[in-house]
């Protein structure tokens, strides 16, 4: 009986299964292959011939702009996500209050995740345009003269791009802290209020604690986003001024769709995943070993 | 059974009135279009076109019914913005997808096309009595853009489509105005040429009208990291006597006539506005429709924005000159070039149409909707001259024509050129460090 109920239930989760590797796995050997070949659709001559890890051994020893780009990437996400998470929070726990309009302000808070990120770019490109943008005008008016217009100066360039991005998703870490906050049991904050604990100690040892695990998996899944972001950054800059805004992403899509060189590129491509995947590794270590420390399993 | 048999009925009505429409748009009447493209053995075939979205496509694009009327083709035209265009046609080369019949392509694609026999040369259809437009008159082609566009060693590969140049804009009306003249005569001692005719005239006008107070800058360079950026650049590196590659094909990118024509170029940042790293072409044009802009080294296509009274509100006040000189003129070539791939599903129709497009008569009336043309006589049509940039600036512009270099690794020496004008522009590094840099990074690249 047993054996027959297993047949069928991996037979329903057969079609899913071969969507799925389709999807990901053949584009991923697909990839695997080419970055152990010389391949260019522009050069004569890089056929496609097995090179063994020459691209990996250039791209890692001869290439610096490669390691600049990562550089850029980490600093990105490491203060996009910072910031998105210091704010989410703050925001879900105001909309965690019964205050007037919550409903009304949890809907609106929410549409700049839901806008697509090419045309985020656009909209940010209009409003920071230097001649005709509102932003840029608004900055005037108060009386701040700018040397050189936000995208185009290596100083402001990345944390603008790096506001636009906290613009964008810090409603997705406010929905999943709000979702968390809401599940929060209410016996233990009253247990503490009876106590005469003060709103900010209740917060810090009472519900900071006890949403820590949704906090994880919402850096988790930001920062994973992040580092992979492309669209918004290649519409508003480019990667430019100069090397300010190249993020891994850009160069490698500069290496494949601009030089065409898709060996190379394929192997840039590999080594970011490599880099993802362990960061994804250390972080389950960490996060695990505070469980494992708490003596919950 | 009573609705089954209204839809048959329906159905059959449907297809006798498609076949009668079919047969009627056979016999449609010939317009007078050149002798080769009546014969009616395209007939029926559609051809996919992709081109640039700048105004001349558009100007193709109203023309296009002539055509259509005439040769019983369709034609469909895809635009898109310059980089989606060049990405769009190698994935279909590449892939051998067969999409696009016909191509309009950045005229330095040409050496990766054809070593790569994306395209193929046009020889044979010109010389096809069935496809030759008996007055099609190839000598009429301006010289030096047939070949700049469309000769790869030793053939042809296809008829310059957009042939867009770099020249000198400015606001004649500032310049002539005898106030300013006097001024200007005040402080620096002389009275400048309209228009500058050096670099240095061109920097001390630029610094004397910078006025950030009232909204006013000298120049407008197009800053960002960018094609429009090694456009503009180039520009100034033939005008002090320098170049990519000498004639053996070894880059010479850090001569010290480029350092001292990055030097210069960076050099005027201060009289630009500060918007100026985030320009393109178009924002240029933008910042001369505000009126914000005295100079600017611009495309000639893009004039008809800052002529237009409806966008511009300097329509009439400007004029159009020779790029600054230091040791030789110059002027950078852009152009497009119509190429038919290898994998065209209809080559000979595909030919067709591109004889059409750039025969006399359509240049012409071409000239007179918005596209830059690529003969000799549709610049000496009166109506044409009378657009005030296309004669004399432009035919003087096209006489010279530098073109950039067109063999398969310029893209990837170009995207890296940005780079290295990017760095300099923005202080990052020397003019003379950055061009060492991209020195070293091009020997890598051509393996020499």
């Amino acid at each position: 009986m047993k054996k027959r109920r297993s047949a069928k239930l991996f037979l329903f989760h057969l079609p899913t299964m071969i969507t799925l590797m389709a999807i990901t796995l053949v584009p991923f050997l697909f990839a695997l292959n080419l970055s152990f070949r010389a391949y260019s659709l522009a050069r004569p001559g890089y056929e496609g011939q097995f090179i063994g890890l020459d691209n990996f051994r250039k791209l890692l020893n001869e290439d610096p702009l490669f390691w600049k780009s990562i550089l850029i990437t980490l600093r990105f996400v490491a203060v996009a996500v910072t910031l998105e998470l210091i704010l989410g929070l703050s925001i879900a726990t105001l909309l965690n209050q019964k205050i007037w309009g919550r409903r009304f302000f949890t809907s609106i808070i929410i549409v700049p995740m839901m806008i697509a990120p090419v045309v985020v770019g656009l909209i940010w490109s209009f409003l920071l345009n230097a001649e005709f943008g509102v932003v840029s005008y608004a900055i005037k008016k108060l009386g701040v003269h700018l040397e050189r217009a936000l995208l185009g100066s290596v100083n402001t360039a990345l944390p603008t791009v790096m506001f636009i991005d906290v613009w964008q998703w810090t409603p997705f870490m406010t929905l999943i802290l709000l979702a968390g906050l809401r599940a929060l049991p209410i016996e233990p904050v009253e247990a503490a209020q009876i106590d005469g604990a003060s709103g900010l100690q209740i917060f810090y040892y009472i519900t900071l604690p006890l949403i820590k695990p949704l906090i994880f998996v919402a850096i988790l899944l930001r920062s994973i986003d992040s580092f992979k972001l492309f669209d918004t950054v290649f519409i508003l800059t480019g990667g430019g001024p100069a090397f300010a805004t190249e993020l891994a992403s850009i160069y490698a899509y500069r290496i494949n769709f601009k030089y065409w060189n898709m060996g190379y590129g394929s192997a840039m491509v590999l080594i970011l995943f490599l880099i993802v995947l362990i960061g994804i590794e250390f972080f389950f270590f960490f996060t695990q070993r505070e469980k494992l420390h708490k003596g919950v399993s | 059974m009573k609705i089954v048999r209204k839809k048959k009925t329906i159905s059959i009505g449907l297809m006798v009135l498609t076949m009668i429409a079919f047969l009627v748009g056979c016999f449609a009447p010939a317009e007078a279009v050149p002798p080769a493209v009546t014969e009616k053995t395209y007939e029926g075939i559609t051809l996919r076109f992709v081109a640039e979205a700048v105004p001349p496509t558009e100007a193709l694009i109203k023309l296009l019914p002539e055509f259509e009327k005439a040769s019983g083709m369709k034609v469909i035209v895809e635009q898109y913005p310059f980089d989606h265009v060049v990405e769009k046609t190698m994935m279909d080369l590449a892939g051998k997808t067969r999409i696009y019949d016909v191509l309009s392509t950045p005229y330095q694609y040409l050496g990766q096309f054809a070593e790569m026999g994306y395209i193929v040369p046009i020889e044979k259809f010109m010389n096809d009595p069935k496809l030759r437009d008996l007055e099609i008159d190839y000598a009429d082609y301006i010289e030096g853009m047939l070949k700049a566009s469309a000769e790869w060693k030793g053939e042809l590969y296809g008829f310059p489509s957009n042939s867009c140049i770099m020249f000198l804009w400015y606001r004649r009306d500032l310049l002539e105005d005898p106030v300013e003249r006097g001024t200007f005569k005040e402080n620096y001692g002389y009275y400048y040429s309209i228009p500058p005719t050096n670099w240095i005239e061109y920097k001390d006008v630029a610094e004397f009208f910078t006025r950030p107070e009232q909204e006013l800058y000298g120049v407008a360079l197009q800053g960002k990291r960018h094609d429009a950026l090694t456009c503009e650049w180039m520009n100034y590196m033939w005008s002090f006597g320098g170049r990519v590659l000498d004639e053996e094909g070894k880059p010479v990118i850090n001569s010290p006539e480029n350092v001292e024509a990055l030097e210069y170029f960076v050099s005027l940042l201060p009289f630009a506005p500060p918007g100026t790293t985030t320009y393109t072409w178009d924002e240029v044009t933008t910042a001369f429709q505000k009126g914000r802009v005295v100079m600017a080294i611009q495309w000639n296509d893009q004039a008809f924005g800052v002529e237009d009274p409806a966008k511009s509100e300097v329509a009439g006040k400007m004029n159009y000159g020779p790029v600054p000189v230091k040791k030789q003129p110059a002027a950078h070539f852009g152009a497009w070039t119509y190429f038919i791939p290898k994998l065209s599903k209809h080559p000979e129709a595909a030919y067709l149409f591109i004889q059409w497009a750039t025969s006399k008569k359509v240049q012409m009336e071409l000239a007179r909707i918005g596209m830059v043309p690529a003969r000799h006589s549709s610049y000496l049509d009166p109506e044409v001259r009378k657009i005030p940039f296309f004669y004399p600036a432009t035919l003087a512009a096209l006489e010279i024509s530098n073109y950039r270099p067109r063999i398969p690794e310029w893209e990837e020496m170009n995207s890296k050129m940005m780079l290295a004008i990017s760095q300099a522009l923005a202080g990052e590094k020397t003019s003379e460090e950055t061009l060492d840099w991209l020195q070293k990074e091009y020997l890598k690249i051509l393996g020499k």
